[in-house]
């Protein structure tokens, strides 16, 4: 049994204060509560180094993660990518990002030198009979994965685990109720996490960048914003980016300033969490929602209306 | 044409609230610490044509960033508010 934990969308410059004295940084609580009473094998941060994923944004970040990333590793976020120059070598990248991780070997974030833009960020992790994907979205507005690069879709297509003990990790995800909705241009992401005839190689994806959550059955591959199909037919989908930066509304204002598809398992815009990822064998897994309230002060609560039980 | 509001509530947290020509309002944002992001998206939202509005900021209250105020354990999302009301 492993436990892995996913926070997303909180870090960096300005971001919400709170916990138990009512000054430190959002994130800063969470990952003191991770550390003290989960158990982790793994700490996903999801993405968006606040305000531009430069580098003082990371040194940031750093201290915020209480100068520790040793459990950690993260795609990146828009965010991350709006320090984007091109290298030498590495071709247009997230310089602030690229040069935090290659700095801190020490964490589970690796950047693959010989590779060019967000490829470099792209890895697996195996835990417990179950692989973790890692893809970088970030880029998302400008050069949508894979980013021209066809050799992106090959690589997550080789190195998905026969069966379906897949979880695909990346900022943006393919569902998501927000101000920034469904993210329609991840589609030949989403149709790599299926065979051809339809059936899921991945048992559920990971993403924030809309800063609330949201929880929806299993989707199919052709109609993902339609109605959940059984379990053996679809991909459960998991965003939570409340993870200190404020909260996008999920209601709007007769339509208007908030999209995306409906979660129907469970949604919340008001409350700071962190997801658990409870990888209890090879076949099982249960997801569920910490909800650290409006300020983090105390510990969390499992929020039962919120857990996913994959058995595959 | 609609409006776009950023202010703060009564914590002194920043939020981004929505008028339509109508009068009717709600809340697209809220409990953040500065309104740097709410301006980024409040002119995403009209640039990405989303929304036909205008933008609204109020000031600072008391010179004061909400980054500096204790975070208030009764935070409950707030009800739309009007800059300059």
């Amino acid at each position: 049994m492993a436990l892995v934990y996913w926070f997303a969308d909180g870090v960096g410059e300005k971001v919400t204060v709170g916990g138990p004295d009512g000054k430190t940084p959002i994130p800063t609580a969470l990952i003191r509560w991770i550390r003290a009473n989960g158990t982790p094998a793994l700490i996903i941060y999801g993405g968006d180094v606040y305000p531009s994923g430069n580098t003082k944004s990371f040194t940031e970040f750093f201290k915020q993660m209480d100068s520790d990333v040793r459990l950690m590793c993260g795609p990146p976020g828009n965010h991350d990518w709006k320090d984007d120059p091109d290298m030498p070598g590495a071709g247009r990248i997230p310089h602030g990002y690229d040069t935090f991780w290659q700095n801190h070997p020490e964490s589970k974030q690796p950047v693959n030198m010989t590779k060019k833009g967000g490829a470099r960020y792209e890895h697996f992790i195996d835990l417990d009979g179950w692989r973790l994907l890692f893809v970088d979205t970030g880029d998302y507005d400008a050069n949508p994965w894979p980013a021209g690069d066809p050799a992106r879709v090959t690589w997550l297509q080789n190195n998905l685990r026969p069966g379906r003990s897949n979880i695909l990790v990346a900022h943006h995800s393919r569902l998501s109720r927000g101000r920034h909705g469904d993210n329609d241009k991840l589609d030949t992401l989403w149709r790599t996490l299926f065979d051809a005839s339809g059936t899921p190689k991945v048992a559920f994806t990971l993403a924030g960048h809309d800063h609330s959550v949201s929880v929806y059955g299993p989707r199919s591959m052709e109609d993902p914003k339609g109605h959940p199909v059984t379990p053996d037919k679809g991909i459960y989908v998991v965003v939570n980016g409340a993870g200190g930066d404020g909260h996008y509304s999920q209601q709007g204002v007769f339509g208007l300033g908030v999209s995306g598809t409906k979660p129907d398992i469970f949604s919340d815009d008001e409350h700071f969490c962190v997801t658990r990822i409870n990888l209890i064998d090879s076949k099982s897994a249960d997801v569920d929602v910490l909800d650290f309230g409006t300020s983090a002060k105390n510990g969390p609560e499992s929020i039962a209306k919120s857990v996913v039980k994959v058995r595959l | 044409m609609d409006k776009l509001h950023i202010t703060q509530d009564d914590y002194e947290y920043w939020m981004l609230s929505l008028e339509k020509e109508d009068g009717t309002m709600g809340v697209l944002a809220h409990q953040f610490s500065s309104p740097d992001k709410l301006i980024e998206i409040a002119n995403e939202l009209i640039r990405e044509g989303k929304v036909n509005a205008s933008i609204v900021i109020d000031p600072p209250r008391s010179g004061r960033r909400a980054i500096a105020v204790a975070s208030p354990d009764e935070y409950t999302k707030p009800q739309p508010r009007k800059a300059g009301a």
